[in-house]
Parts: C-alpha cells; sequence; structure tokens
C-alpha cells in the first residue's frame, strides 16, 4: 500500500500541467456548488423567514373557509368567538409545550385616503405590536432617522410603509382617513395618525400594507372576541410538527373546527421554496460531474499513455486490483486536494459576501410582492454547505476516476507491454 | 522436477478474421541452473512462447507446468501472484518505473512480496546493485541512466528477489555489442555463481555464443535443442 501511494503521488508530478488543469477543474466545481448553495440558501431561507415571521407563523389557525377565500380577506371565517374568546384561546395554547409565541391578527381590506383625492387600497392587519415585537422585529424597520415608533395598543395610530407614504404624500404625524367594511359588512370610517414610517425593503411591507392594533381593529371591524387567524411559534422551526400534533386537538374544540396549517403548507410557492434545496442540490451535483469529465478524461490519457508501464508492473506481479488501487490513489489525492482548495475558496467568498449582502434589486424589481426578498441577500455559510461540497467534489471525482483505474486494471499484461 | 515444463503448447492469433498460429505445439522443459537461449527468426514465436511461460499470456491449447502444476486454471490475480513469486522479467526497453530512483525500482520486488524489514531490503537491494556493478547510483532516476545501466538496473530488480525464473526478452536489442555482451557476461556470471536460471531470446549471434543450451524455432515450432 505504502509503494502504491508512493508511485501514485510521483505520478501527480509527471505532468505538473495536466494535474493542474485537473485540480482547477475540481476547484471550479466545487467552488462554484459552494457559491451557488450559499446564495440559493440565503435566497430561500430569506424568503422562508420573511414568510414564516409575517405570515404563516410555524403554524397558523384559521377556518377551513378562510384558507380557500384567503385572497378575499373576508373577516366571514374567524377564528374564536363570544363563549370561546380569542383571548382565552391564546392563553390555552401558549400554555402547550414548546410554545414560545401565540398571536392573533386581522388581516383586511382598507382604502386609505390622504388629501383630498389620493387613495390606495392596502392590506389593513391588525396585530399585538407587543407580541410582534418577538417575531417580526417591526420595530427594525423604523431604524434611522425620523421615521417614528410602532403604534400603541388601543390608539388610532398606524404604521405604514415608505413607498406607501411617498404615494398618499404624508409623513410621519400626519393623518389618514381609513374606510373599511366590518364584519358585519357595512362601511366603517376611521382617521389614523401615521406614527411610524417602515423601511424594509421588502415590497410587501414598504408598498402595500398597513399595521393597527390588533384591539382598535377588533373594535373598529366589529369582531371584539374573534380574529382572522392565530400564529405560533416554536422555540425552533424543526418542532413546529410537534406543535401542530399538540396544538390540533385543541383547535378541534373550538368553533367551526379551525384548521391547524404548518408553515409550509402556507402556499404553493412556499411548498416548492420549502422543497427547493433539495432540487438544487440536483443541479449541484450536475456541475461537479461536469468538472469530473476533465479529469476523467485526463486519466483516460494517462492510463493510455502509462499502458507500457501497466504492463510491466503486471509481469511484476502487481495484482488487477493494485494496478486499479494505483490510479484509485493518485485520483484520491486530486479529489481530496481540490475539494478542499474548492471548499475552502467558496467558504471565504460566501463569508465576504455573507457580511456585505449581494444587491439583487435588478432582480427583485421585477418580482411580486409575494415573493418576499429584499434587494441586498446574503449568501450563508454553513459547515454542512462546506462538508457537502467537499464530500460532492471527492466521491464524483473519485467515481470519475474509477472508470479508467479499472480499465488500468484489465489491460492485458502481453497487450500493454506490446504498446509504445 | 523441471521449472516448466510445456506440453504440445499452441498460441493463436486473431487477425482480423485470419488465425495467425504463432506456436504450433512447443514441448519445452527448462531445469533449474539453466542458461537458456531462444534463437529464430523474426516472427518465428520466441516473444509469443517467453509470454506464455511467463504467465503473461494464456495458451490456446496445450498446458504448462510451473513446479509441476497446471496452471491453465489460473485467475489474473493468480497468475500475477505466481509471477511476484517466481519470475522475474528482463524486457527489451523501457524497463523501469520512470518515477522510482534505481534502489526504488530494484526494491519493489521485495515490497510487492511483503518484505518489511527495512535492514533486509536494503541488504538486498545492495548486494544486487553491487552484483550488477551501480553501487553508487541508487538514487538516480532511469532517465540519469545510459541504457546499458538501465538494462543492469532491470536485471539488478529481476536478481533481487531470487526468482526461480528469469526471462529475458531480447534483453540486448537495443544496446550496442559492447554493451550487449558485458550484460551477457554479466547474466552468465550470475548463473554460474548464484545458480539462477534464465530464459533469454534473441537473434544476435554475438548473444548466442554465450547460451549453453540453444533452442531454436522456426514457424511456431522448436526445430532444435542443442545443448553445449
Ligand atoms: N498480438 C498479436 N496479434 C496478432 N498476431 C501476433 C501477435 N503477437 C504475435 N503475433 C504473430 O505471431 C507470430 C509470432 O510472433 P512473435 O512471438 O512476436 O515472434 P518473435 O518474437 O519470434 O519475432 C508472428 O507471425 C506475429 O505476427
Ligand atoms: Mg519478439
Amino acid at each position: 500500500m505504502a509503494y502504491l501511494t508512493k508511485m501514485a503521488w510521483r505520478n501527480l508530478g509527471r505532468h505538473r500541467g495536466r494535474t493542474m488543469l485537473s485540480l482547477i477543474a475540481i476547484i471550479m466545481g466545487v467552488f462554484v456548488v459552494v457559491i451557488a448553495k450559499g446564495l440559493i440558501d440565503g435566497i430561500v431561507d430569506t424568503f422562508i423567514t420573511y414568510n414564516i415571521n409575517l405570515n404563516s407563523g410555524h403554524v397558523r389557525i384559521i377556518q377551513p373557509e378562510y384558507k380557500l377565500k384567503e385572497q378575499t380577506l373576508s373577516l366571514g371565517y374567524t377564528v374564536g368567538d363570544e363563549d370561546t374568546p380569542y383571548y382565552s384561546i391564546v392563553k390555552d395554547i401558549r400554555n402547550i409545550p414548546d410554545v414560545k409565541v401565540a398571536t392573533g391578527r386581522i388581516r383586511f381590506g382598507m382604502l386609505l385616503v390622504a388629501g383630498d383625492d389620493v387613495q390606495e387600497t392596502v392590506l389593513g392587519i391588525g396585530t399585538d405590536f407587543d407580541e410582534e415585537e418577538r417575531i417580526t422585529h417591526l420595530s427594525r424597520f423604523l431604524e434611522g432617522s425620523e421615521r417614528g415608533t410602532l403604534p400603541r395598543a388601543g390608539q388610532r395610530e398606524i404604521l405604514l410603509g415608505d413607498a406607501l407614504m411617498d404615494k398618499l404624500g404624508v409623513g410621519v404625524g400626519d393623518k389618514v382617513n381609513a374606510v373599511f367594511s366590518t364584519s358585519f359588512g357595512s362601511l366603517g370610517i376611521a382617521t389614523f395618525r401615521v406614527v411610524g414610517q417602515m423601511s424594509s425593503g421588502l415590497k410587501f411591507l414598504d408598498e402595500s400594507v398597513a399595521y393597527i392594533p390588533l384591539d382598535t381593529a377588533m373594535h373598529l371591524l366589529d369582531m371584539d372576541n374573534s380574529v382572522t387567524e392565530i400564529v405560533v411559534f416554536g422555540d425552533t422551526l424543526s418542532k413546529s410538527d410537534a406543535i401542530k400534533a399538540r396544538i390540533e386537538p385543541v383547535a378541534n374544540t373550538l368553533p367551526g373546527k379551525p384548521l391547524v396549517v404548518p408553515w409550509d403548507e402556507y402556499s404553493e410557492l412556499i411548498s416548492l421554496m420549502s422543497r427547493a434545496k433539495a432540487i438544487y442540490a440536483v443541479i449541484y451535483i450536475l456541475i461537479v460531474i461536469l468538472a469530473s469529465f476533465v479529469v476523467f478524461n485526463t486519466f483516460l490519457m494517462v492510463v493510455s499513455e502509462r499502458t507500457r508501464e501497466i504492463g510491466m508492473l503486471a509481469a511484476l506481479g502487481l495484482s488487477p486490483q493494485s494496478i486499479r488501487r494505483l490510479f484509485l490513489i493518485e485520483g484520491t489525492i486530486m479529489a481530496l486536494a481540490g475539494s478542499f482548495v474548492g471548499a475552502l475558496l467558496g467558504g471565504v467568498f460566501n463569508l465576504w459576501f455573507g457580511s456585505r449582502g449581494l444587491d439583487i434589486s435588478k432582480m427583485t424589481e421585477n418580482l411580486g410582492g409575494e415573493f418576499l426578498l429584499t434587494p441586498r441577500i446574503y449568501p450563508t455559510t454553513s459547515v454542512s454547505t462546506l462538508v457537502f461540497s467537499f464530500m460532492l467534489g471527492v466521491v464524483v471525482t473519485i467515481v470519475a476516476v474509477y472508470i479508467p483505474a479499472r480499465h488500468a486494471g484489465k489491460l492485458k499484461p502481453t497487450e500493454a507491454l506490446r504498446s509504445v | 522436477m523441471p521449472i516448466v515444463e510445456t506440453r504440445n503448447l499452441t498460441k493463436d492469433y486473431m487477425h482480423g478474421r485470419m488465425t495467425v498460429p504463432a506456436l504450433r505445439g512447443v514441448d519445452l522443459t527448462i531445469k533449474a541452473g539453466e542458461f537458456t537461449a531462444v534463437v529464430g527468426p523474426s516472427g518465428s514465436g520466441k516473444t509469443t512462447l517467453l509470454n506464455l511461460i511467463g504467465c503473461l499470456d494464456r495458451p490456446t491449447g496445450g498446458q504448462i507446468l510451473m513446479d509441476g502444476k497446471d496452471i491453465s486454471g489460473y485467475s489474473p490475480t493468480e497468475l500475477a501472484d505466481l509471477r511476484r513469486h517466481k519470475l522475474g522479467f528482463i524486457f527489451q526497453t523501457y524497463n523501469l518505473i520512470p518515477v522510482l530512483t534505481t534502489y526504488e525500482n530494484v526494491e519493489l520486488p521485495l515490497l510487492l512480496l511483503g518484505v518489511k524489514s527495512n535492514g533486509e531490503i536494503k541488504d538486498k537491494v545492495m548486494s544486487a546493485l553491487a552484483e550488477v556493478g551501480l553501487a553508487g547510483l541508487e538514487t538516480r532516476r532511469p532517465m540519469d541512466l545510459s541504457g546499458g545501466q538501465q538494462q543492469r538496473v532491470a536485471i539488478a530488480r529481476a536478481l533481487v528477489k531470487e526468482p526461480r525464473l528469469i526471462l529475458a526478452d531480447e534483453p540486448t536489442a537495443n544496446l550496442d555489442s559492447e554493451n550487449s555482451e558485458a550484460i551477457l557476461s554479466l547474466m552468465q556470471e550470475l548463473n554460474r555463481k548464484m545458480d539462477t536460471t534464465f530464459l533469454f531470446s534473441t537473434h544476435d549471434p554475438l548473444v548466442m555464443k554465450f547460451a549453453r543450451r540453444l533452442v531454436t524455432m522456426r514457424d511456431g515450432k522448436v526445430v532444435e535443442d542443442e545443448r553445449r
């Protein structure tokens, strides 16, 4: 074994240029996989995290009919009533093990009117800002000069996005009128004071959402004991299935038997996104396979050039397996070195851009609001990505080398010796 | 018991659709200590015979007995084992592993045999190199040696494991007459001193005169077997 390794190691130095070419191919392949995976994981994680925080929670309790007609923002299918009011429901749910946050939201359609003829249709969200701070951290979107504060409970205060405020022509401290329909279908009008200006980079928040306090919303919409949804968060996302299982018995006792919908069933798009990593894994494998063709070809060349030498080794009594192993060791050294360097460079790249962020505004410009992507995204650098890419490089390269190596082992000694 | 015995050995090569008979029934016995030259014109079957005796190829018909054992049914791995343990080879050209030094080339057969003791390996390699007159050139790579020196390394490598039989297919074909004679007298000396058995092929009359037994081939048959 030791002599095979020694020979394999020295063989690597026989054609430095060719060895370098193979190495560079492996390095490039693994490097591309690391940065692509970092980037895509960054995008997918951002998207999913925002969707969980802003929309779906780890699980979301809603009426079955509400799920079907979610787009219409109907207030007809709500969770909680006079006998089992919203406040007691969330209290019960908060007592379930591993539940960290359980809070109601009311989503409703609203027309905001400012001045004489400026009006915008928006998605109104009534929410408990104290609870929301533990999930969405809306206050981070207020950072910077003169952006105001979050609305206070019970007040006619409203939080708007910067793009929406531009369109309405209002600033922090100004008043806007809101027109909406109550849960009974009657028309409601209220005046709010704009207390905060969100600047999140998300189209969804900055252009089309208006946050008001939950109790204010309940009062104005005539739904004192109910909300359109309750979002629940556990300690970690991985516990969402367990939490769902524990909440379901509670939900079944509630009027209308609401559904407990996990985060990854929020929408088609989210289901797709949550599976995206697996789909992309196939692409990563293809990238490395592509790179391994260089190594494959190099080894075919190497074996054919050293045919005579292989014959001589066979004459000395090296078994077919040992001859195969000689080339496999040579390939493995390359696979390890190339994959290591590729993963290292990729990791450095991701760390660098992970801290600076990558401008993808060209891409997000034309995306709809349901794509929860900020114009700057941050590639992730995880040990698992590096290990995955390294292993992928090693395994695929060795497989690519195996074919020529096996061929070398199978050469007939006399024919090998006759070649020039 | 002879080292090698062939019985009615035949070998056909396929040349496209044509069958080329390279050996047409060779009976040959090689005994320990012999110094035999296989001679004959080009194409008479010398290389084919040496390859079959060297377990590098399989016959079409007939039998080869190595130390009395019929090797017909051996797998490629078993044949490799046999070569490793019993046979040494010297080829015409390009005999050495280019990435290994002189010392490492000679050491390789011992490593393949699983000899572990560094002291034993060193003793054997150094004495084999001394035998062929290459002491002092241990660290040279093959490309830094002359053709004659390379053949000496090949002889040392074949010699080092004290094989039952050393096969040499036209070992001097690429050497000038001076070097050819030197190589042959070296082989002859080893044969006398250490009782190493040699079977070599040649069509060089200068080389033939060293042989103590001369096997002449023509058209795949042994036509003369002369001891002198
Ligand atoms: N691999 C092969 N394929 C086809 N024909 C071969 C092959 N090797 C040898 N021959 C033929 O077999 C015959 C004997 O060849 P060989 O043993 O090389 O003779 P020698 O070594 O005496 O010159 C020749 O006719 C040669 O053309
Ligand atoms: Mg020949």
